[in-house]
């Protein structure tokens, strides 16, 4: 997959900058945009990395879009136990 | 009136059609909590108020708007504007007549913490500047967040708090 559209990482931008309400964030808007911009080019740039890292039996059985709602379920775990269960729904 | 007092009375909230800055409350952490109420204004989208005001007491002088706003952030900045729109007496058809606000601006600083209300003011001068309003006439005062602005560099909402309008 190509890197998201202008369009879509303004999206995520905004979006960001709405649940980071009364939050301390010190960095500006257009710092906050570029590391959206960098952090999607990342992804993209690794995304091969990423599939290679897998044991064998998810690189060949799970779809690209399970295997990117893998890692976004581990990686809302890093932001909070609450944020993973708002994205995956029931969690114990 | 002299400069400094008070002379534009704030009747009613008005939202426009579109691009409204959606009603808010801040929890207070008093016994029982205060519930603050406010108005919060997008940090990607350019968003409005509308105040209804009656000028009386004015004395012809300039307008200096006191704006008091809890910021998102605790650094960066906000580009608030605001802009007059006369209504005098049986000249203004509101429903037909588009009216082009011109506005003034002031770029605040947001405050140091988070919950603290920052006081930051737009002036103007008599005249052209607040449409030529004038006293004892009805007016609008639109309020708005110029957030797609460059000098607009704080992420995350601007909360207006209250809005005083004295003569300068």
């Amino acid at each position: 997959m190509a890197v998201l559209p202008d369009a879509d990482r303004t999206r995520i931008w905004r979006g960001l900058m709405r649940i980071g309400e009364r939050y301390a964030d010190p960095i500006d808007k257009a710092a906050l945009r570029a590391a959206v911009d960098a952090t999607d080019d990342w992804i993209d740039a690794n995304a091969a990395s990423f599939n290679a890292a897998l044991p064998a039996a998810a690189q060949s059985g799970l779809t690209g879009a399970q295997k990117t709602l893998m890692f976004c379920g581990v990686a809302a775990f890093r932001v909070s136990p609450a944020f993973a269960q708002r994205l995956l729904g029931g969690m114990d | 009136m002299a400069s400094g007092d008070v002379v534009g009375l704030i009747q009613e909230i008005m939202y426009p059609g579109t691009l409204m800055a959606t009603p808010d409350v801040i929890l207070g952490t008093s016994t029982p909590a205060e519930s603050i109420s406010v108005h919060d204004f997008d940090a990607a989208t350019d968003e409005y108020l509308d105040l209804k005001v009656e000028l009386s007491g004015y004395d012809g002088g300039g307008f200096t708007v006191k704006i008091r706003w809890i910021s998102a952030q605790t650094s960066n900045d906000v580009i608030w504007q605001a802009a007059f729109r006369a209504i005098p007496d049986d000249a203004e058809d509101l429903d037909t007549t588009a009216h082009t606000y011109v506005y003034n601006t002031v770029t605040a600083t947001s405050a140091s913490a988070v919950g603290e209300v920052d006081y930051t003011t737009i002036t103007f001068t008599d005249g052209a500047d607040s449409d030529s309003v004038a006293d004892g006439g009805l007016c609008f005062l639109r309020i708005g967040r110029d957030a797609n602005a460059g000098g607009d560099d704080m992420t995350g909402d601007a909360s207006l708090v209250s809005v005083v309008i004295t003569e300068t």
